[in-house]
């Protein structure tokens, strides 16, 4: 686990992190960001949220000039370097774009200075690393809760244990591949949400489309292939038994909950299944108060299905 | 179409994308698992071996290059590494810049365009300014007025959609980048 500035930190902080939200997370996944807080919070997490960042680009801008895509996503990296702490995100998509971004830093010769001198980004206190090394680490907030330590400590906090809830977790495409960039788990049958998730009590089942594409930014543009590509998440979620999924990227979200209604219109099939973020059941688990208000935001009603388990607090 | 573009498509590919396409020998792993083989007209693998013989009209037509969500499944899967997402990025490219864009593929690029004009702005996305621009684009400002507004306003009911974008203070510095770099 990362530690520097020791001295700087309080005592029971057992981890602290800069903290990139990204553009959706301060809109359409609002729930995404404040669960995210919330959990952190609750098990002494602290995340700083790194000063003046920019939006990634998200498939728009790689679409159609890497160049630029890299050089937006390079900008919060620099920022967050001057910060001096390991930077995590919770969308997917952010991501994947600052990976990206942070292996052009390091790779592409000259990019770097480049720019540094572009935004005039002055690191005061560069570490004492060689420049071809990564001077922070750049992670999915579901990489901070790796390996049996951090687990144990996640079980230990859960108060209110999910027993009961069968879920299924859906990774989708942006937090594995590509895997030799990422190197986030492996990239057909990643483990890491199932083994936090089974930390909190849920019982998460076992099948095959952690990692298929749910149509992605297709959303605005092309419904019918959203339709058709989600569709198919929902019908396997139900086959393997699931009462719900669990994910970790705003843009699946959206496509699985907020167009959920409309799918199901299309295909003339009836859905109603709800779609958590791995943080909102984290906040749920722990205890947190305000941890329903969340599910308030979400298009299927997610609150029926958590109340028939008695896992809400009376209202 | 120039003769010129025309056989250069390969050698542009495989140099902007750093993807080595020649390396492919048609094992089709990456088609059987591509999500959107279904709604396009050539698959991956046959995109490959078209731009290997650099039939530059029929791939960037295409309407593959556009539909790919860059999903990175084929690329996970290429027993030989090559990760077609990027090389898909290049032929976008290229295909705007040779007007190679059928409308129905437009559509995904208006998409692009208006997501990109958004940021460049304020720095971050508004969501909300990001749909009526791109429907502003496509014509469509008006097409489904209510099915629109009664999305809008119930994600203005859950707290989810801001009225006003929140700009950054060093815009001037993302706007210097698309002005560099797009």
């Amino acid at each position: 686990m990362i530690k520097r500035n020791t001295e700087e930190k309080s005592k029971n902080k057992i981890m602290q992190y800069s903290y990139y939200p990204g553009c959706t997370l301060q809109s359409s996944a609002d729930e995404f960001d404040q669960s995210t807080q919330d959990a952190c919070v609750a098990l002494d997490i602290e995340l700083i949220e790194i000063p003046d960042w920019n939006c990634c680009g998200a498939t728009s801008a790689h679409s159609r000039s890497e160049k630029l895509a890299v050089a937006l996503s390079a900008r919060n990296i620099l920022i967050a370097e001057k910060e001096d702490l390991d930077l995590v995100m919770p969308c997917a998509a952010c991501y994947n774009r600052l990976k990206v971004a942070q292996d052009a830093l390091e790779h592409e010769p000259g990019l770097r200075e480049e720019l540094v001198r572009l935004f005039g980004i002055k690191n005061e206190r560069p570490r004492k690393v060689s420049s071809q090394t990564a001077k922070i680490k750049v992670q999915h907030l579901l990489e901070i809760f790796r390996g049996e330590e951090i687990l144990a400590e996640v079980q230990q906090r859960t108060t209110n244990p999910l027993k009961d809830l069968t879920a299924v977790c859906y990774y989708g495409c942006l937090l594995v591949r590509p895997p030799a960039l990422l190197n986030f788990d492996d990239p057909e049958n990643p483990m890491l949400m199932d083994k936090l998730m089974e930390a909190i009590g849920v019982s998460v089942l076992d099948w095959s489309y952690k990692v298929d594409c749910c149509g992605a930014s297709l959303s605005l543009s092309r419904l019918d292939v959203i339709a058709q590509l989600s569709g198919i998440l929902f019908e396997m979620a139900q086959e393997a038994g699931a009462e719900c999924i669990i994910t970790a990227c705003p843009m699946c979200h959206a496509n699985l909950d907020l167009q959920q209604q409309e799918i199901s219109n299309r295909l003339g099939r009836k859905f109603q299944i709800p779609i958590f973020y791995f943080t909102e059941l984290m906040a749920i688990a722990f205890g947190v108060p305000q941890a329903e208000d969340c599910l308030k935001k979400h298009f299927v009603d997610a609150i029926p299905l958590l109340e028939s388990k008695k896992l809400l607090k009376a209202a | 179409m120039n003769t010129n573009g025309n056989s250069a498509l390969l050698t542009i590919v495989e140099s902007e994308s750093g993807q080595t396409l020649t390396n492919c020998y048609q094992c089709q792993k990456c088609s059987a698992g591509c999500p959107v083989t279904p709604f396009t007209d050539y698959t991956v693998s046959q995109i490959i071996r078209l731009t290997q013989m650099n039939q530059a009209s029929k791939v960037l037509s295409s309407s593959m290059i556009w539909l790919c969500t860059a999903c990175g499944t084929c690329g996970a899967r290429c027993p030989n590494d090559i990760n077609m997402a990027l090389a898909m990025d290049v032929l976008k490219k290229r295909a705007v810049e040779t007007n190679g864009t059928k409308i129905d593929q437009n559509r995904i690029n208006t998409f692009h365009s208006a997501f990109l004009d958004n940021i460049r702005k304020k720095g971050r996305l508004h969501e909300m300014g990001m749909m009526i621009g791109y429907k502003r684009k496509m014509g469509e400002l008006f097409a489904d007025i209510s099915g629109d507004m009664k999305l809008a306003s119930s994600m203005r009911k859950k707290g989810k959609l801001k009225l006003i974008g929140k700009k950054i203070k060093g815009v001037r510095k993302i706007k210097k980048l698309f002005k560099l770099f797009f």
